[in-house]
């Protein structure tokens, strides 16, 4: 899961599904399909991919799978973020094309954390008695 | 030819080393300098010097084949024909009178090999690190159309992604967890991020590196990345006018981490830097380029008036070997 990768089309079938929380491959082409200009076999091909990928559940009525997400966004996207995070801890941060507001991988020290926070409070009481 | 080239690429190659020795042994003098500078320009001559032993290396190679382009250029008399045949030349225009390598063919192609292997490694790293990042991105697309992207998620997260077109990602997490003022020093820290090109001059700086010793390279990508974070401070210190609701937002962000994840991670240093940066006053401001631009001018001037001397002072020396 930490390497999960997602193309254009694959996050716009789990957007469909997560709006119609389940379908089958015709309806999913018949929202996704005229406006990207892409086949039912394409639309089928990327359910079956995000089926592998635990991404959708799948129950078979008749001759046809009916697809339905595995998980909601809040959850794919906290396993989204947990993978490309964990490789910052990994690596020393150096190999990965981001900045972040601040290094969430870095060890927490309370001790420093706190005397950083009597230190910004002392200032800004400073700063006001000033103004005042 | 490829004996010319050979031995255009080991001098490059020879330049280059030396280079990157003479920066680790400059470095903690050089290092002391560079942190009274403002941050702007600080990132700038890091990056420089990040490049520095590519660099030096190509400018030796350009320094050997001026005299042969002044000459093609009209500019120059044929100097290698006025000197006679007492010995060898490094002339692009008579290949001939050039030393001969032995095997120089198949050295050249193992060298370019290795070359184009350690690039297509490297890119790959590069590519499958920012893999997990295109995937969040993707996902975050659908939820607002601007270069910043929210993400709806608890967790914290605030971060600039992407080479050439960056887009900021925030979690909605972060910044229900933060006061107005600090949501607003986030959101402007990581645009002044995303308007800098900073993932782009961290990974170029990555790039760069690979010339340098372990010990340079990494104190040179860890103060470079000091650098753009103080940079983005500042920037969002200036935008919302308060300098401490930067350092507040820092520290909040700081508390929401995780525990501890495993690997080395950075120590608290950059943080505590990065805040006590904002307890003093605001730095002067000046030219980012400032320094940059004056140093690479000048390596240019010196390569061409030493050119001549650098020239024939190898051919002397070729003609010993």
């Amino acid at each position: 899961m930490a390497d999960l990768r997602l193309g254009d089309l694959e996050v716009a079938v789990l957007e469909d599904l997560w709006g119609a929380g389940a379908d089958h491959a015709k309806a999913v082409h018949g929202r996704l399909g005229g406006r990207r200009g892409i086949s039912l076999n394409t639309i089928q091909s990327t359910l079956e991919r995000l089926y592998r990928k635990g991404l959708l559940e799948r129950t078979k009525e008749g001759h046809a799978y009916t697809y339905a997400p595995a998980m909601e966004r809040e959850r794919l996207l906290a396993r989204l973020i947990e993978g490309a995070t964990a490789p910052v801890a990994g690596s020393d941060g150096a190999d990965t094309l981001l900045t972040a507001f601040v290094d969430f991988a870095a060890e927490q020290d309370e001790a420093a954390l706190d005397r950083l926070e009597a230190l910004i409070a002392r200032k800004r009481s400073r700063d006001s008695e000033g103004r005042g | 030819m490829a004996s010319l080239v050979l031995i255009l690429a080991a001098i490059g190659l020879v330049v280059a080393a030396a280079t990157a020795g003479l920066s680790h042994l400059a470095r903690p003098a050089v290092m002391g300098r560079l942190v009274a500078l403002p941050e702007g320009q600080r990132a700038n001559l890091l990056l420089l010097w990040a490049w520095l032993p590519p660099l030096a290396g190509l400018l030796a190679v350009a320094a050997v084949l001026v005299p042969s382009l002044l000459t093609a250029a009209g500019l120059m008399a044929d100097h290698c024909l006025l000197h006679g045949t007492h010995h060898s030349h490094l002339c692009l225009l008579h290949p001939g009178t050039t030393p001969t390598v032995p095997a120089a063919g198949p050295l050249l192609a193992l060298m370019a090999g290795l070359l184009a292997g350690g690039a297509a490694w490297k890119g790959r790293q590069l590519a499958r690190a920012g893999r997990s990042w295109r995937t969040l991105r993707r996902v975050a697309a659908w939820e607002r159309g601007d270069r910043t992207r929210i993400l709806e998620s608890g967790r914290p997260v605030a971060a600039t992604v992407g080479l050439l077109r960056p887009t900021v990602l925030v979690s909605r997490g972060l910044l229900e967890r933060l006061d107005p003022p600090q949501a607003r020093a986030v959101c402007a820290h990581e645009a002044a991020h995303r308007r800098r090109r900073d993932p782009l001059r961290l990974a170029l700086a990555r790039a760069g590196t690979a010339l340098h010793l372990p010990g340079t390279r990494r104190a040179l990508y860890g103060a470079l990345a000091l650098a753009v974070e103080r940079a983005a401070d500042e920037a969002a210190a200036r935008s919302v006018g308060d300098r401490l609701a930067v350092a507040e937002a820092l520290l909040a962000a700081a508390r929401m981490r995780p525990a501890a994840a495993p690997g080395p991670g950075f120590c608290e240093a950059p943080l505590e830097a990065r805040i006590q940066a904002l307890l003093a006053d605001a730095p002067a401001q000046g030219s980012p380029w400032r320094g940059a631009g004056s140093a690479l001018a000048g390596l240019t001037v010196a390569v061409l008036a030493l050119s001549p001397q650098f020239h024939h002072g190898l051919e002397t020396l070729l003609g010993h070997i």
